[in-house]
């Protein structure tokens, strides 16, 4: 049921989404805190984007290998011959 | 001492830390290891020209950074507002979401830094597109604001909500079904 108060989730999504950037208008706070408090789905939903969100601050820790000792030599090859 | 050795020498003490930089940022190692080369060949030039510097390691990563964000700018072309409906991959008709399923984090706070799940994380990001790991990148690596984001890669508030909305649930659905 959607009405002028009533949330879809997908409209929740994006309000979760928004929030995690930017204070939302009273509105729109009350509207997500009313739908959150009902929808168990979209409250899990929250909670996983904050992990994710988290999880996306970390970057990438397993690629933050260095060059390989070929790269590094071509490289240095290139700045000696330039 | 000529200018070359005392570039070569620079890329020695910084050249991983450097490349490091450049590889959290792109998509791939040769793309990082072309903006690291292409950082020391323009040092070279400039310092032909050029008195004394006085910061190598912050001079490097002003020319790396500026190439990141020509990177950056050159990724955004390739944005498009996508006009196709994507809703309907999540939502039903009435805006309900289709599958439950999917909750991760009830696994707690310890996924973050669990190997396996940073691998399905990261490959999960890679099915993105270039563009929304970009932006992806700008928001939660280099920390602009949303506005900073629009100005940087020139596109509009909408596009970026619509960009982040669609990274999001990508995400969370992804890990749904490769995270038991």
């Amino acid at each position: 049921m959607k009405s002028l108060f009533m949330l879809s989730c997908s409209q929740a999504a994006a309000l979760i989404h928004q929030q995690a950037e930017l204070p939302l208008s009273s509105g729109n706070r009350l509207k997500l805190a009313f739908h959150l408090r009902m929808c168990a789905a979209c409250k899990a939903y929250q909670k996983d984007q904050r992990l994710i969100e988290a999880r996306l601050r970390q970057g990438n820790s397993l690629s933050a290998q260095g060059m390989t000792p070929e790269e590094a030599e071509r490289i240095l090859n290139k700045i000696k011959t330039n | 001492m000529g200018k070359e050795q005392n570039i070569a020498d620079w890329f020695k003490v910084y050249g991983d830390e450097l490349y490091r930089y450049a590889r959290s940022r792109v998509n791939s190692a040769e793309e990082a290891a072309d903006l690291v080369q292409d950082t020391f060949v323009s040092a070279l030039k400039q310092v032909q020209n050029k008195t004394e510097v006085a910061h190598p390691k912050a001079y490097l990563y002003t020319l790396l950074k500026a190439r990141v964000a020509d990177y950056y700018r050159k990724a955004a072309k390739a944005i498009k507002l996508f006009a196709e409906p994507f809703e309907s991959d999540y939502f039903d008709a009435d805006g309900y979401w289709l599958a439950a399923g999917g909750a991760i984090a009830a696994h707690s706070e310890a996924l973050l830094d669990d190997p396996d799940f940073i691998l399905v994380f990261e490959a999960c990001k890679q099915k993105l597109p270039n563009a929304t790991q970009l932006i992806l990148k700008m928001k939660y690596l280099d920390q602009l604001s949303s506005k900073e984001i629009c100005q940087e890669l020139d596109i509009a508030a909408t596009q970026y909500w619509q960009l982040m909305h669609r990274a999001k649930l990508a995400l969370r659905k992804c890990l749904g079904n490769n995270w038991k």
